[in-house]
Protein backbone atom coordinates (compact mmCIF):
# COMPACT_ATOMS: atom_id res chain seq x y z
CA UNK A 1 0.00 0.00 0.00
CA UNK A 2 1.78 2.78 -1.38
CA UNK A 3 0.92 7.26 -1.18
CA UNK A 4 -3.00 6.49 -0.16
CA UNK A 5 -3.50 10.43 0.12
CA UNK A 6 -6.97 11.90 0.14
CA UNK A 7 -8.85 14.27 0.68
CA UNK A 8 -12.98 13.90 0.77
CA UNK A 9 -15.93 14.57 1.57
CA UNK A 10 -19.48 12.46 1.31
CA UNK A 11 -22.65 13.28 2.09
CA UNK A 12 -24.10 14.31 5.94
CA UNK A 13 -21.78 12.79 8.49
CA UNK A 14 -18.73 12.90 6.05
CA UNK A 15 -14.65 12.63 6.50
CA UNK A 16 -13.36 16.19 5.78
CA UNK A 17 -10.15 16.60 4.05
CA UNK A 18 -8.29 13.50 4.83
CA UNK A 19 -4.48 13.66 3.84
CA UNK A 20 -3.31 10.09 5.17
CA UNK A 21 -0.19 7.77 3.72
CA UNK A 22 0.21 4.46 5.17
CA UNK A 23 3.53 2.63 3.67
CA UNK A 24 3.74 -1.12 2.90
CA UNK A 25 4.44 -3.50 6.37
CA UNK A 26 3.11 -0.84 9.04
CA UNK A 27 0.67 -1.83 11.87
CA UNK A 28 -1.70 1.08 12.25
CA UNK A 29 -4.70 1.78 14.37
CA UNK A 30 -7.62 3.87 13.45
CA UNK A 31 -9.56 5.00 16.82
CA UNK A 32 -12.13 6.99 17.64
CA UNK A 33 -16.05 7.50 18.81
CA UNK A 34 -18.77 5.82 17.33
CA UNK A 35 -19.98 8.64 14.17
CA UNK A 36 -16.13 9.75 13.89
CA UNK A 37 -16.06 8.22 10.53
CA UNK A 38 -13.78 5.11 10.54
CA UNK A 39 -16.23 3.22 8.60
CA UNK A 40 -16.59 5.54 6.42
CA UNK A 41 -12.83 5.52 6.18
CA UNK A 42 -13.17 1.46 5.27
CA UNK A 43 -15.38 2.00 3.25
CA UNK A 44 -13.84 4.26 1.00
CA UNK A 45 -10.60 1.71 1.24
CA UNK A 46 -12.39 -1.17 0.18
CA UNK A 47 -14.69 0.10 -2.49
CA UNK A 48 -18.02 -0.05 -1.26
CA UNK A 49 -18.29 3.78 -1.39
CA UNK A 50 -16.88 6.42 -3.49
CA UNK A 51 -15.25 9.37 -2.61
CA UNK A 52 -17.11 12.41 -3.27
CA UNK A 53 -14.23 14.19 -3.63
CA UNK A 54 -10.17 13.22 -3.54
CA UNK A 55 -8.24 10.59 -4.85
CA UNK A 56 -8.20 7.22 -2.69
CA UNK A 57 -5.41 5.06 -3.67
CA UNK A 58 -4.52 1.51 -2.63
CA UNK A 59 -1.33 -0.46 -4.37
CA UNK A 60 -1.60 2.16 -7.23
CA UNK A 61 -5.30 1.51 -7.85
CA UNK A 62 -7.40 4.54 -8.13
CA UNK A 63 -10.66 3.14 -6.21
CA UNK A 64 -12.91 5.68 -6.63
CA UNK A 65 -12.57 5.09 -10.39
CA UNK A 66 -13.51 1.55 -10.27
CA UNK A 67 -16.69 0.09 -12.19
CA UNK A 68 -18.90 -1.94 -10.16
CA UNK A 69 -17.90 -5.18 -11.91
CA UNK A 70 -13.77 -4.41 -11.23
CA UNK A 71 -14.47 -3.84 -7.81
CA UNK A 72 -14.11 -7.69 -6.91
CA UNK A 73 -11.28 -8.10 -8.89
CA UNK A 74 -9.68 -5.15 -6.82
CA UNK A 75 -10.59 -6.65 -3.54
CA UNK A 76 -7.98 -9.66 -4.16
CA UNK A 77 -5.49 -6.88 -3.19
CA UNK A 78 -6.74 -6.52 -0.04
CA UNK A 79 -8.04 -8.47 2.82
CA UNK A 80 -11.12 -7.57 4.95
CA UNK A 81 -11.89 -8.88 8.36
CA UNK A 82 -15.18 -7.46 9.93
CA UNK A 83 -16.77 -7.08 13.42
CA UNK A 84 -19.77 -9.53 12.68
CA UNK A 85 -17.06 -12.24 10.36
CA UNK A 86 -19.11 -12.54 7.35
CA UNK A 87 -18.54 -15.83 7.02
CA UNK A 88 -20.38 -18.77 4.15
CA UNK A 89 -22.72 -19.83 6.69
CA UNK A 90 -23.26 -22.81 4.83
CA UNK A 91 -19.56 -23.78 4.03
CA UNK A 92 -17.16 -25.55 6.74
CA UNK A 93 -14.19 -23.38 7.87
CA UNK A 94 -11.92 -24.89 5.03
CA UNK A 95 -13.94 -24.27 2.50
CA UNK A 96 -14.85 -20.72 3.65
CA UNK A 97 -11.03 -20.09 3.10
CA UNK A 98 -11.02 -22.00 0.37
CA UNK A 99 -13.51 -20.28 -1.16
CA UNK A 100 -11.20 -17.03 -1.31
CA UNK A 101 -8.90 -19.07 -3.14
CA UNK A 102 -11.30 -20.85 -6.13
CA UNK A 103 -12.22 -17.25 -6.89
CA UNK A 104 -9.14 -16.09 -7.73
CA UNK A 105 -8.39 -19.33 -10.12
CA UNK A 106 -5.36 -20.90 -7.94
CA UNK A 107 -5.10 -24.22 -8.89
CA UNK A 108 -6.77 -27.05 -6.42
CA UNK A 109 -3.64 -28.57 -4.68
CA UNK A 110 -1.74 -25.11 -4.15
CA UNK A 111 -5.07 -23.41 -2.95
CA UNK A 112 -5.55 -26.77 -0.40
CA UNK A 113 -2.48 -26.44 0.80
CA UNK A 114 -2.57 -22.43 1.33
CA UNK A 115 -5.61 -23.37 3.00
CA UNK A 116 -4.25 -25.59 5.02
CA UNK A 117 -1.11 -23.16 5.98
CA UNK A 118 -3.57 -20.16 6.82
CA UNK A 119 -5.83 -22.48 9.29
CA UNK A 120 -2.51 -23.37 11.04
CA UNK A 121 -1.17 -19.25 11.49
CA UNK A 122 -4.71 -18.81 12.92
CA UNK A 123 -4.67 -21.53 15.12
CA UNK A 124 -7.62 -23.62 13.84
CA UNK A 125 -6.60 -26.75 11.98
CA UNK A 126 -8.35 -29.05 14.20
CA UNK A 127 -12.16 -26.99 13.53
CA UNK A 128 -11.18 -27.01 9.65
CA UNK A 129 -14.21 -29.48 8.79
CA UNK A 130 -16.62 -27.25 11.33
CA UNK A 131 -19.34 -24.83 10.63
CA UNK A 132 -19.03 -21.42 11.77
CA UNK A 133 -22.42 -22.03 13.96
CA UNK A 134 -20.41 -24.58 15.99
CA UNK A 135 -17.66 -22.08 16.28
CA UNK A 136 -16.86 -19.27 19.28
CA UNK A 137 -16.62 -16.32 17.92
CA UNK A 138 -13.30 -15.73 18.28
CA UNK A 139 -12.50 -18.93 16.22
CA UNK A 140 -15.15 -17.53 13.62
CA UNK A 141 -12.96 -14.43 13.52
CA UNK A 142 -9.84 -16.24 13.22
CA UNK A 143 -11.51 -18.08 10.34
CA UNK A 144 -12.89 -14.78 8.63
CA UNK A 145 -9.05 -13.68 9.01
CA UNK A 146 -7.65 -16.60 7.82
CA UNK A 147 -9.70 -16.00 5.13
CA UNK A 148 -9.29 -12.30 4.47
CA UNK A 149 -5.29 -13.25 4.44
CA UNK A 150 -5.22 -16.40 2.75
CA UNK A 151 -4.13 -14.75 -1.33
CA UNK A 152 -1.87 -12.82 0.29
CA UNK A 153 -3.19 -9.62 0.25
CA UNK A 154 -0.73 -6.71 0.33
CA UNK A 155 -3.28 -4.66 3.39
CA UNK A 156 -5.35 -6.22 5.61
CA UNK A 157 -7.96 -3.98 6.82
CA UNK A 158 -9.98 -5.17 10.36
CA UNK A 159 -13.49 -3.28 10.80
CA UNK A 160 -13.84 -4.07 14.88
CA UNK A 161 -12.48 -7.41 14.97
CA UNK A 162 -12.72 -8.11 18.55
CA UNK A 163 -15.68 -5.71 18.73
CA UNK A 164 -17.76 -8.74 19.74
CA UNK A 165 -15.20 -10.33 21.81
CA UNK A 166 -14.24 -10.60 25.34
CA UNK A 167 -10.44 -9.43 26.40
CA UNK A 168 -8.95 -12.47 26.40
CA UNK A 169 -10.04 -13.49 22.82
CA UNK A 170 -9.70 -9.63 21.89
CA UNK A 171 -5.47 -9.84 22.98
CA UNK A 172 -5.62 -13.36 20.76
CA UNK A 173 -6.72 -11.64 18.03
CA UNK A 174 -4.15 -9.02 17.81
CA UNK A 175 -1.80 -10.87 18.71
CA UNK A 176 -2.51 -12.91 15.88
CA UNK A 177 -2.64 -9.83 13.88
CA UNK A 178 0.92 -8.72 14.60
CA UNK A 179 1.93 -12.18 13.60
CA UNK A 180 0.58 -11.45 10.16
CA UNK A 181 1.92 -8.53 9.82
CA UNK A 182 5.61 -9.78 10.77
CA UNK A 183 5.17 -13.42 9.33
CA UNK A 184 3.59 -12.54 5.77
CA UNK A 185 4.65 -8.70 5.82
CA UNK A 186 0.94 -7.75 5.59
CA UNK A 187 0.28 -4.10 5.47
CA UNK A 188 -2.72 -3.80 8.68
CA UNK A 189 -5.25 -1.45 9.22
CA UNK A 190 -7.24 -2.06 12.10
CA UNK A 191 -10.40 0.28 13.37
CA UNK A 192 -11.67 -0.07 16.95
CA UNK A 193 -12.58 2.16 19.56
CA UNK A 194 -11.13 -0.35 22.27
CA UNK A 195 -8.58 1.93 23.76
CA UNK A 196 -7.14 -0.75 26.36
CA UNK A 197 -5.72 -2.66 22.85
CA UNK A 198 -4.12 0.41 21.26
CA UNK A 199 -2.85 0.91 25.07
CA UNK A 200 -1.89 -2.63 25.42
CA UNK A 201 0.13 -3.13 21.97
CA UNK A 202 1.16 0.28 20.98
CA UNK A 203 1.29 0.77 17.37
CA UNK A 204 0.63 3.94 15.27
CA UNK A 205 -1.88 5.50 15.74
CA UNK A 206 -4.64 7.56 14.11
CA UNK A 207 -7.24 9.14 15.96
CA UNK A 208 -10.72 10.34 13.81
CA UNK A 209 -13.05 12.39 15.69
CA UNK A 210 -16.35 14.17 13.48
CA UNK A 211 -14.57 13.38 10.36
CA UNK A 212 -11.36 14.97 11.18
CA UNK A 213 -7.92 13.46 11.74
CA UNK A 214 -6.99 14.87 15.60
CA UNK A 215 -3.78 12.74 15.78
CA UNK A 216 -1.48 10.50 14.17
CA UNK A 217 0.95 9.21 16.53
CA UNK A 218 3.56 6.67 15.21
CA UNK A 219 4.54 6.27 18.81
CA UNK A 220 0.81 4.74 19.98
CA UNK A 221 -0.69 4.97 23.20
CA UNK A 222 -3.36 6.94 24.91
CA UNK A 223 -5.48 8.74 23.69
CA UNK A 224 -7.88 10.74 25.28
CA UNK A 225 -11.54 9.21 25.02
CA UNK A 226 -14.45 11.63 25.36
CA UNK B 1 -13.08 -21.38 -16.61
CA UNK B 2 -13.49 -24.64 -18.05
CA UNK B 3 -11.92 -26.37 -14.61
CA UNK B 4 -14.54 -24.15 -13.18
CA UNK B 5 -17.21 -25.43 -14.68
CA UNK B 6 -17.97 -28.24 -12.23
CA UNK B 7 -18.29 -26.38 -9.72
CA UNK B 8 -20.73 -24.33 -10.98
CA UNK B 9 -22.83 -26.94 -11.66
CA UNK B 10 -22.12 -28.19 -8.32
CA UNK B 11 -23.27 -25.31 -6.70
CA UNK B 12 -26.43 -24.71 -9.19
CA UNK B 13 -27.47 -28.10 -8.11
CA UNK B 14 -26.79 -27.76 -4.61
CA UNK B 15 -28.98 -24.26 -4.84
CA UNK B 16 -31.63 -26.52 -6.72
CA UNK B 17 -32.13 -28.90 -4.11
CA UNK B 18 -31.87 -26.37 -1.05
CA UNK B 19 -34.83 -24.83 -2.56
CA UNK B 20 -36.75 -27.37 -4.04
CA UNK B 21 -40.25 -25.85 -3.37
CA UNK B 22 -38.77 -22.51 -5.74
CA UNK B 23 -37.14 -24.97 -8.65
CA UNK B 24 -41.09 -26.64 -8.42
CA UNK B 25 -43.10 -23.34 -8.27
CA UNK B 26 -40.69 -21.87 -11.43
CA UNK B 27 -40.65 -25.27 -13.04
CA UNK B 28 -44.24 -25.02 -12.74
CA UNK B 29 -45.01 -21.42 -14.23
CA UNK B 30 -42.62 -22.44 -17.32
CA UNK B 31 -44.87 -25.50 -17.62
CA UNK B 32 -48.01 -23.56 -18.47
CA UNK B 33 -46.61 -21.36 -20.65
CA UNK B 34 -44.47 -23.39 -22.90
CA UNK B 35 -47.90 -25.74 -23.10
CA UNK B 36 -49.62 -23.18 -24.85
CA UNK B 37 -46.72 -22.46 -27.07
CA UNK B 38 -46.78 -26.29 -27.94
CA UNK B 39 -50.70 -26.10 -28.59
CA UNK B 40 -50.02 -22.28 -30.70
CA UNK B 41 -47.61 -23.65 -32.52
CA UNK B 42 -49.92 -27.03 -33.32
CA UNK B 43 -52.78 -24.82 -34.00
CA UNK B 44 -50.70 -22.66 -35.59
CA UNK B 45 -48.76 -24.99 -38.42
CA UNK B 46 -52.63 -26.75 -38.90
CA UNK B 47 -54.13 -23.13 -39.55
CA UNK B 48 -51.50 -22.85 -42.39
CA UNK B 49 -51.27 -25.59 -43.86
CA UNK B 50 -55.88 -25.99 -44.39
CA UNK B 51 -55.48 -22.23 -45.35
CA UNK B 52 -52.94 -23.05 -48.23
CA UNK B 53 -54.78 -25.87 -49.04
CA UNK B 54 -57.91 -23.81 -49.32
CA UNK B 55 -56.17 -20.95 -51.58
CA UNK B 56 -54.92 -23.81 -53.73
CA UNK B 57 -58.08 -25.00 -54.55
CA UNK B 58 -60.48 -21.41 -55.17
CA UNK B 59 -60.09 -20.56 -58.49
CA UNK B 60 -62.02 -17.94 -60.01
CA UNK B 61 -64.23 -18.84 -63.04
CA UNK B 62 -64.75 -16.54 -65.78
CA UNK B 63 -67.21 -16.51 -68.53
CA UNK B 64 -67.06 -14.94 -72.09
CA UNK B 65 -69.78 -12.78 -73.54
CA UNK B 66 -71.18 -14.05 -76.58
CA UNK B 67 -69.88 -10.97 -78.58
CA UNK B 68 -66.64 -11.81 -77.68
CA UNK B 69 -65.39 -15.22 -79.23
CA UNK B 70 -63.53 -14.83 -82.06
CA UNK B 71 -59.81 -15.89 -81.29
CA UNK B 72 -58.04 -12.08 -80.97
CA UNK B 73 -60.87 -10.96 -78.87
CA UNK B 74 -60.28 -14.06 -76.97
CA UNK B 75 -56.36 -13.35 -76.37
CA UNK B 76 -56.81 -9.91 -75.54
CA UNK B 77 -59.38 -10.85 -72.58
CA UNK B 78 -56.48 -13.08 -71.72
CA UNK B 79 -53.80 -10.38 -71.46
CA UNK B 80 -56.25 -8.03 -70.03
CA UNK B 81 -57.05 -10.42 -67.16
CA UNK B 82 -53.22 -11.42 -66.71
CA UNK B 83 -52.01 -7.76 -66.34
CA UNK B 84 -54.11 -7.84 -62.88
CA UNK B 85 -51.74 -7.30 -59.87
CA UNK B 86 -52.25 -10.70 -57.95
CA UNK B 87 -52.75 -13.38 -60.76
CA UNK B 88 -51.06 -16.37 -60.91
CA UNK B 89 -52.43 -18.08 -63.68
CA UNK B 90 -55.04 -17.52 -66.41
CA UNK B 91 -56.25 -20.91 -67.91
CA UNK B 92 -58.82 -20.27 -71.46
CA UNK B 93 -61.36 -23.36 -70.90
CA UNK B 94 -63.43 -23.65 -74.24
CA UNK B 95 -66.73 -24.33 -74.64
CA UNK B 96 -66.10 -28.08 -75.41
CA UNK B 97 -64.08 -28.12 -72.34
CA UNK B 98 -66.48 -27.03 -70.23
CA UNK B 99 -69.37 -29.33 -71.11
CA UNK B 100 -66.45 -31.81 -70.19
CA UNK B 101 -66.15 -30.78 -66.93
CA UNK B 102 -69.84 -29.83 -66.33
CA UNK B 103 -70.28 -33.85 -67.60
CA UNK B 104 -67.50 -35.06 -65.00
CA UNK B 105 -69.05 -33.14 -62.65
CA UNK B 106 -72.42 -34.77 -62.93
CA UNK B 107 -70.50 -38.04 -62.86
CA UNK B 108 -72.79 -41.05 -64.36
CA UNK B 109 -75.44 -38.52 -65.04
CA UNK B 110 -73.45 -35.79 -66.66
CA UNK B 111 -74.07 -38.44 -70.15
CA UNK B 112 -77.34 -36.65 -70.76
CA UNK B 113 -75.59 -33.09 -71.86
CA UNK B 114 -73.64 -35.04 -74.35
CA UNK B 115 -76.31 -34.28 -76.85
CA UNK B 116 -75.27 -30.56 -76.10
CA UNK B 117 -71.82 -30.89 -78.14
CA UNK B 118 -71.28 -28.90 -80.94
CA UNK B 119 -72.73 -25.96 -82.26
CA UNK B 120 -75.62 -26.14 -80.02
CA UNK B 121 -73.92 -26.16 -77.17
CA UNK B 122 -75.18 -23.43 -74.67
CA UNK B 123 -72.00 -22.64 -72.42
CA UNK B 124 -69.22 -20.06 -73.17
CA UNK B 125 -65.98 -20.13 -73.81
CA UNK B 126 -64.17 -19.16 -69.82
CA UNK B 127 -61.34 -18.57 -68.30
CA UNK B 128 -60.05 -20.64 -65.41
CA UNK B 129 -58.19 -17.64 -63.07
CA UNK B 130 -55.89 -18.57 -60.23
CA UNK B 131 -54.29 -16.12 -57.36
CA UNK B 132 -51.62 -15.68 -55.71
CA UNK B 133 -52.96 -15.24 -52.70
CA UNK B 134 -56.75 -16.22 -51.45
CA UNK B 135 -57.08 -12.96 -49.72
CA UNK B 136 -56.73 -10.98 -53.24
CA UNK B 137 -59.33 -13.11 -54.47
CA UNK B 138 -62.49 -10.84 -54.39
CA UNK B 139 -60.41 -7.64 -55.28
CA UNK B 140 -59.04 -9.85 -58.36
CA UNK B 141 -62.65 -10.89 -59.55
CA UNK B 142 -63.97 -7.47 -58.87
CA UNK B 143 -61.42 -6.13 -61.41
CA UNK B 144 -61.85 -8.90 -64.08
CA UNK B 145 -65.96 -8.03 -63.61
CA UNK B 146 -65.24 -4.55 -64.92
CA UNK B 147 -63.57 -5.95 -68.14
CA UNK B 148 -65.31 -5.27 -71.61
CA UNK B 149 -66.28 -8.91 -72.89
CA UNK B 150 -66.61 -10.37 -69.20
CA UNK B 151 -70.09 -11.90 -68.86
CA UNK B 152 -70.10 -13.78 -65.16
CA UNK B 153 -67.62 -13.70 -62.87
CA UNK B 154 -67.79 -16.56 -60.02
CA UNK B 155 -65.28 -17.72 -58.01
CA UNK B 156 -65.20 -20.45 -54.60
CA UNK B 157 -67.73 -18.32 -52.54
CA UNK B 158 -67.48 -15.31 -49.87
CA UNK B 159 -67.38 -18.32 -47.35
CA UNK B 160 -64.42 -19.55 -47.90
CA UNK B 161 -63.00 -16.15 -47.91
CA UNK B 162 -64.38 -15.49 -44.72
CA UNK B 163 -63.13 -18.30 -43.39
CA UNK B 164 -59.88 -17.64 -44.64
CA UNK B 165 -60.04 -14.68 -42.83
CA UNK B 166 -60.85 -15.61 -39.74
CA UNK B 167 -58.12 -18.56 -39.43
CA UNK B 168 -55.67 -15.49 -39.98
CA UNK B 169 -56.73 -13.48 -37.46
CA UNK B 170 -56.49 -16.68 -35.19
CA UNK B 171 -53.39 -16.52 -36.02
CA UNK B 172 -52.28 -13.41 -35.50
CA UNK B 173 -53.83 -13.05 -31.75
CA UNK B 174 -51.87 -16.35 -31.31
CA UNK B 175 -48.72 -14.23 -31.77
CA UNK B 176 -49.45 -11.77 -29.63
CA UNK B 177 -50.67 -14.25 -26.42
CA UNK B 178 -47.44 -16.51 -26.88
CA UNK B 179 -45.15 -13.44 -26.78
CA UNK B 180 -47.71 -12.13 -23.65
CA UNK B 181 -47.39 -15.37 -22.34
CA UNK B 182 -43.33 -15.92 -22.40
CA UNK B 183 -43.11 -12.30 -20.76
CA UNK B 184 -45.20 -13.62 -17.80
CA UNK B 185 -43.15 -16.66 -17.31
CA UNK B 186 -39.92 -14.61 -17.38
CA UNK B 187 -41.52 -12.64 -14.90
CA UNK B 188 -42.85 -15.40 -12.57
CA UNK B 189 -39.64 -17.18 -12.57
CA UNK B 190 -37.36 -13.60 -12.14
CA UNK B 191 -39.94 -13.47 -9.16
CA UNK B 192 -39.74 -16.28 -7.66
CA UNK B 193 -36.01 -16.76 -8.36
CA UNK B 194 -35.59 -13.63 -6.26
CA UNK B 195 -36.90 -14.36 -3.50
CA UNK B 196 -33.90 -17.82 -2.87
CA UNK B 197 -31.86 -15.16 -4.00
CA UNK B 198 -33.34 -11.94 -1.45
CA UNK B 199 -32.11 -14.65 1.11
CA UNK B 200 -28.64 -15.05 -0.43
CA UNK B 201 -28.03 -11.18 -0.21
CA UNK B 202 -25.61 -11.39 2.51
CA UNK B 203 -23.65 -14.51 0.37
CA UNK B 204 -23.12 -13.02 -2.84
CA UNK B 205 -21.84 -9.16 -0.63
CA UNK B 206 -19.39 -11.78 0.91
CA UNK B 207 -18.59 -13.47 -1.95
CA UNK B 208 -17.85 -10.13 -3.67
CA UNK B 209 -15.93 -8.80 -0.61
CA UNK B 210 -13.40 -12.29 -0.99
CA UNK B 211 -13.14 -10.81 -4.94
CA UNK B 212 -15.33 -13.18 -6.64
CA UNK B 213 -16.68 -11.47 -9.68
CA UNK B 214 -19.90 -10.72 -11.08
CA UNK B 215 -19.79 -13.49 -13.59
CA UNK B 216 -18.64 -16.10 -11.37
CA UNK B 217 -21.19 -15.15 -8.79
CA UNK B 218 -23.75 -15.29 -11.75
CA UNK B 219 -23.02 -18.62 -13.13
CA UNK B 220 -24.16 -21.08 -11.03
CA UNK B 221 -27.86 -19.36 -11.06
CA UNK B 222 -27.70 -19.51 -14.38
CA UNK B 223 -27.16 -22.83 -14.33
CA UNK B 224 -30.06 -22.93 -12.00
CA UNK B 225 -32.24 -21.07 -14.22
CA UNK B 226 -31.49 -23.38 -17.54
CA UNK B 227 -31.84 -26.24 -15.28
CA UNK B 228 -35.67 -25.30 -13.83
CA UNK B 229 -36.38 -24.39 -17.70
CA UNK B 230 -35.10 -28.29 -18.79
CA UNK B 231 -37.29 -29.29 -16.08
CA UNK B 232 -40.09 -27.05 -16.97
CA UNK B 233 -40.04 -28.14 -20.22
CA UNK B 234 -40.97 -32.18 -19.66
CA UNK B 235 -44.67 -31.63 -18.89
CA UNK B 236 -45.46 -29.62 -22.10
CA UNK B 237 -42.95 -31.71 -24.55
CA UNK B 238 -44.95 -34.71 -23.19
CA UNK B 239 -48.27 -33.35 -23.59
CA UNK B 240 -48.32 -31.59 -26.76
CA UNK B 241 -46.41 -34.53 -28.27
CA UNK B 242 -48.48 -37.37 -26.75
CA UNK B 243 -51.61 -35.54 -27.27
CA UNK B 244 -50.93 -35.20 -31.18
CA UNK B 245 -50.03 -38.10 -31.74
CA UNK B 246 -53.49 -39.44 -30.18
CA UNK B 247 -55.15 -36.55 -31.91
CA UNK B 248 -54.00 -37.42 -35.52
CA UNK B 249 -54.54 -41.36 -34.33
CA UNK B 250 -57.89 -40.75 -32.84
CA UNK B 251 -59.25 -38.76 -36.11
CA UNK B 252 -56.89 -40.62 -38.96
CA UNK B 253 -55.14 -37.52 -39.99
CA UNK B 254 -58.19 -35.45 -40.79
CA UNK B 255 -60.23 -32.82 -39.51
CA UNK B 256 -64.04 -32.53 -40.20
CA UNK B 257 -63.96 -33.26 -43.70
CA UNK B 258 -60.94 -34.04 -46.41
CA UNK B 259 -60.73 -31.17 -46.90
CA UNK B 260 -58.77 -30.10 -43.69
CA UNK B 261 -55.73 -32.21 -43.49
CA UNK B 262 -54.00 -32.55 -40.51
CA UNK B 263 -50.12 -31.71 -40.58
CA UNK B 264 -48.32 -35.25 -39.92
CA UNK B 265 -47.01 -35.53 -36.67
CA UNK B 266 -43.25 -35.76 -37.98
CA UNK B 267 -41.05 -34.47 -37.92
CA UNK B 268 -43.24 -31.49 -36.83
CA UNK B 269 -43.13 -32.75 -33.29
CA UNK B 270 -38.95 -33.05 -33.23
CA UNK B 271 -39.05 -29.15 -33.93
CA UNK B 272 -41.70 -28.35 -31.37
CA UNK B 273 -39.54 -30.16 -28.57
CA UNK B 274 -36.52 -29.17 -29.48
CA UNK B 275 -37.69 -25.62 -29.70
CA UNK B 276 -39.44 -25.89 -26.10
CA UNK B 277 -36.71 -27.20 -24.79
CA UNK B 278 -34.36 -24.25 -25.78
CA UNK B 279 -36.89 -21.45 -25.29
CA UNK B 280 -37.35 -22.91 -21.94
CA UNK B 281 -33.65 -22.64 -20.94
CA UNK B 282 -33.94 -19.03 -22.58
CA UNK B 283 -36.90 -17.73 -20.52
CA UNK B 284 -35.00 -20.14 -17.06
CA UNK B 285 -31.47 -18.13 -17.45
CA UNK B 286 -33.28 -14.44 -18.37
CA UNK B 287 -35.51 -15.00 -15.02
CA UNK B 288 -32.16 -15.64 -13.14
CA UNK B 289 -29.88 -13.41 -14.76
CA UNK B 290 -32.59 -10.25 -14.12
CA UNK B 291 -33.14 -11.57 -10.34
CA UNK B 292 -29.18 -12.29 -9.60
CA UNK B 293 -28.05 -8.80 -11.31
CA UNK B 294 -30.45 -6.35 -9.48
CA UNK B 295 -28.64 -8.36 -5.98
CA UNK B 296 -25.28 -7.62 -7.42
CA UNK B 297 -25.90 -4.35 -7.23
CA UNK B 298 -27.33 -4.12 -3.72
CA UNK B 299 -24.16 -3.25 -2.56
CA UNK B 300 -20.94 -2.37 -4.30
Amino acid sequence: MRNVSKTYQNGVNALYNINLTIEQGEFVYIIGPTGSGKSTLIKLLDGEEIPSKGLVEVVGINIGKLRHSKVPVYRRNIGVVFQDFKLLEKKTVFENVYFALEVINMPKLKARQRVREVLQLVGLSEKANSYPHELSGGQQQRTAIARAIANRPKLLICDEPTGNLDPQKSNDIIQLLEKINEEEKTTILMVTHDVNIVNQFRRRTIALQEGHIVADLSEGGYIRND
Amino acid sequence: MIRRIGRHFREAFHGLIRHGAMTLSSAAAISLALLFVGIFILISQNIRDITYSIEESVQIHVKIDRNYETQDQINILQIQITEIPGIKEVIFSSKDQELDSLIESFGEDGQIFESYRGDSNPLRHAFLVDVIDGNLIERVALSIERIAGVETVRYGGAKTVELMNVLDSVRNWGYILVIGLIVIAVFLISNTIKLSIASRRDEIAIMRTVGAKNGFIRMPFLIEGMVIGILGSIMPIGITVGGYFYLYELLGGFLISQMFVLHPPLPLLYYIGTALVILAMIVGMMGSFVSVTKHLRWKR
